[in-house]
């Protein structure tokens, strides 16, 4: 190897050694999850999302769209069940989910969602966590998981995991989280009336990492 | 060609030139090649149609279906000068001369959901022989210029802001169309109102043109209907029915959710909003050579793309959504979405599909339960809103997605008593 290959080879390892330092430092996948802060203060034109039926409130900026997951909900989007906010042409940003009861489902969906939403909320995230390392989905097999963190949402003791390529929901399917490794944070959170949420958002992500810093229980 | 082509190709011609000139021959030739498909694929131009479907005066329930041109699709009619109590006639037919009176038609239809900018809309007609005496005449074509609705009458008919003319006579038999893009541009860009076209006749002695109206059953394909020529949105799908293909299927709701038996609720909420575009599916279907799909009917894509969501919730059933740009976004480009199918999906999430590929079965799962139907929506950012320039331009199976309209066969009292339109599936057969 001439002096100029031994160069450009010592340049790649210390690019990667900075690289994986990086990747560690903002906690990436398989780290434990951590619910980042952002010290940017929320842009004043944004909108306010609240959801008056679960009690929560989250602000979005104005070019972002707020709607159900499933658009036969059939209820107005303040009352919804699982949100998701969107920027067209760029994506994703944030979702929360509220785990109620199945009222239409077949018998073993309603057992199954039944039983998790009476776990104590430590054992429903970790639960819902186990899902994701139970999941046998052939087109997930580098998924990576984080461990369960315990972390302080707006003075409310939560949990939250770290999570790429798919979310699975046990019995009931899943959904994809994107193809290009994207890290997404899963936070767990009781509201006042003890029902649990699960609040999804992509890390590393300015946007989103504003709007959970906006997240509010009422 | 168009200008625009023509200068994009002189351009990769250019570009080869100076490449030659700097004896890098084979890269620029390959840049060349490359140029050349860009350019083509950036100026491709696609022809989709859309035919209005006729609309019932009455819903299910015997109340009055309201008429107004957002709900109905269109307005066809002959206005006559003396006979036929001089009101707007809506039979099978449009007709234009008069034998010493004047025979005139109207027809106004609605701009939702068409195609914002296409390069070209023609409207065309199917003319036939009126078996009388009368011999045929030209026609002028035009443009409306005062407002009007379904009870016009021949003394307070609007006048024409501007015609075109004179056009040959129909040839019975044959189809009759007008270019009017210039103005489908100003009614869709607000500049001018859309009060609709009207067809009137250069001579009246015994002379009448003959065409079949929206309300013509013995042949639908016989109806009027819009040829729309544009430029694709960038990374749209070649769309074909979701289901599959060598057989017609019964269409139970709509783009816009008014579906023509008016039952409650109307316009249907899940049609609407950013589901606008949005349609609903019947299991019921005619194969081409006879018989039908019975038993557990696949639910097919109608596109490739990669399988963003298989999930059960109370509101959808079992659904599953595809991610047609591939990218696992759909705040990007456009997917489809498939609600209601039964327990056994086929697909899982991450995994890609083909077009026509097996996702699952047609049922029955989540709210509201109408009974067995697939809904199919199409989204652009994930909107399915009537706002998204986007989705305007979609096309499946030929048809420009606002082409998918209900149509009811109608009792002797104007009651609406079943939904009789089908639309045809070239998508895999299984």
């Amino acid at each position: 190897m001439n002096k100029k290959n031994k160069i450009v080879l010592s340049l790649i390892i210390l690019l990667g050694v900075i690289s994986l330092g990086l990747l560690a430092w903002h906690g990436g996948p398989g780290t434990n999850g951590v619910l980042l802060k952002s010290e940017v203060p929320q842009t004043q034109d944004w909108k306010t999302y609240q959801n008056v039926a679960h009690g929560y409130a989250v602000s979005y900026p104005e070019d972002a769209a707020v709607q159900p997951v499933a658009e036969m909900e059939g209820k107005p989007v303040e009352q919804s069940d699982d949100i998701i906010i969107e920027i067209p042409g760029v994506g994703e940003k944030f979702g929360a989910t509220i785990y109620l009861p199945f009222q239409n489902a077949p018998k073993a969906l309603t057992e199954e969602r039944n039983k998790l939403i009476m776990l104590p909320l430590f054992q429903f995230a970790e639960s819902i966590r186990q899902m994701q390392l139970d999941d046998t989905n052939p087109y997930t097999k580098n998924k990576k998981v984080g461990g369960l963190n315990e972390i302080d949402l707006e003075g409310q003791k939560a949990y939250s995991f770290t999570l790429t390529k798919s979310f699975s929901q046990g019995l009931a399917g899943g959904y994809s989280l994107g193809k290009e490794g994207t890290v997404f944070n899963f936070v767990f959170v009781e509201n006042k009336s003890g029902e649990k949420i699960m609040i999804h958002y992509p890390l590393n992500d300015d946007v989103a990492e504003r709007m959970i810093d906006s997240f509010e229980l009422q | 060609m168009s200008r625009k082509l023509v200068q994009s190709y002189a351009l990769c011609i250019g570009s080869s030139f100076i490449g030659r000139l700097y004896k890098m021959k084979a890269a620029l030739s390959v840049a060349f090649l490359f140029c050349l498909l860009v350019v083509t694929q950036a100026d491709a131009q696609t022809t989709a149609y859309y035919q209005l479907t006729p609309f019932p005066l009455k819903k299910s329930d015997g109340s009055a279906m309201p008429q107004d041109l957002e709900k109905i699709h269109l307005w066809d009619g002959w206005l006559p000068s003396y006979y036929y109590g001089q009101t707007l006639q809506r039979d099978d037919k449009l007709q234009m001369g008069g034998w010493g009176d004047v025979y005139e038609t109207y027809i106004k239809f609605d701009l939702n959901g068409l195609p914002a900018n296409p390069s070209a809309v023609t409207i065309w007609f199917k003319a036939y022989n009126r078996g009388d005496s009368s011999t045929t005449t030209p026609l002028a074509f035009c443009k409306v210029g005062g407002s009007w609705n379904l009870s016009l009458t021949w003394s307070a008919r609007p006048s024409f802001l501007t015609c075109a003319g004179w056009f040959d006579a129909p040839i019975a038999g044959g189809w009759w169309g007008v270019d009017f893009t210039p103005w489908y541009a100003e009614w869709k860009n607000g500049t001018v109102t859309n009060n609709g076209i009207a067809l009137s006749p250069e001579y009246n002695n015994n002379n009448f043109d003959v065409l079949r109206s929206s309300r013509y059953t013995t042949n639908d394909g016989d109806r009027p209907y819009l040829e729309f020529t544009f430029t694709q949105p960038s990374g749209m799908p070649s769309f074909k029915m979701p289901v599959p293909g060598g057989a017609k299927w019964l269409l139970t709701n709509e783009i816009g959710g008014y579906e023509c038996m008016g039952e409650s609720p109307w316009p249907d909420p899940y049609h609407q909003g950013s589901n606008y575009y949005a349609i609903d599916i019947s299991p019921t279907n005619v194969k081409d050579g006879g018989g039908s799909y019975t038993g557990n009917i696949p639910v097919i894509a109608a596109a490739g793309g990669y399988v963003k969501t298989v999930s059960y919730t109370d509101a959808n059933g079992y659904y599953v959504v595809i991610d047609h740009d591939g990218d696992g976004n759909l705040g990007t480009g456009f997917s489809t979405r498939y609600l209601h199918l039964q327990s056994n999906v086929v697909v899982v999430q991450n995994s890609t599909v083909a077009q026509g590929d097996l996702l699952g079965y047609m049922g029955n799962t989540g709210n509201p339960t109408t009974g067995t139907h697939l809904h199919f929506g199409i989204r652009y950012a994930d909107s399915g809103s009537s706002s998204v320039s986007q989705l305007s331009y979609v096309v499946m199976d030929g048809w420009l997605m606002k082409s998918f309209q209900t149509e009811c066969a109608v009792n002797s009292s104007g009651v609406p008593t079943s939904r009789i339109r089908y639309y045809h599936s070239t998508n895999r057969t299984y």
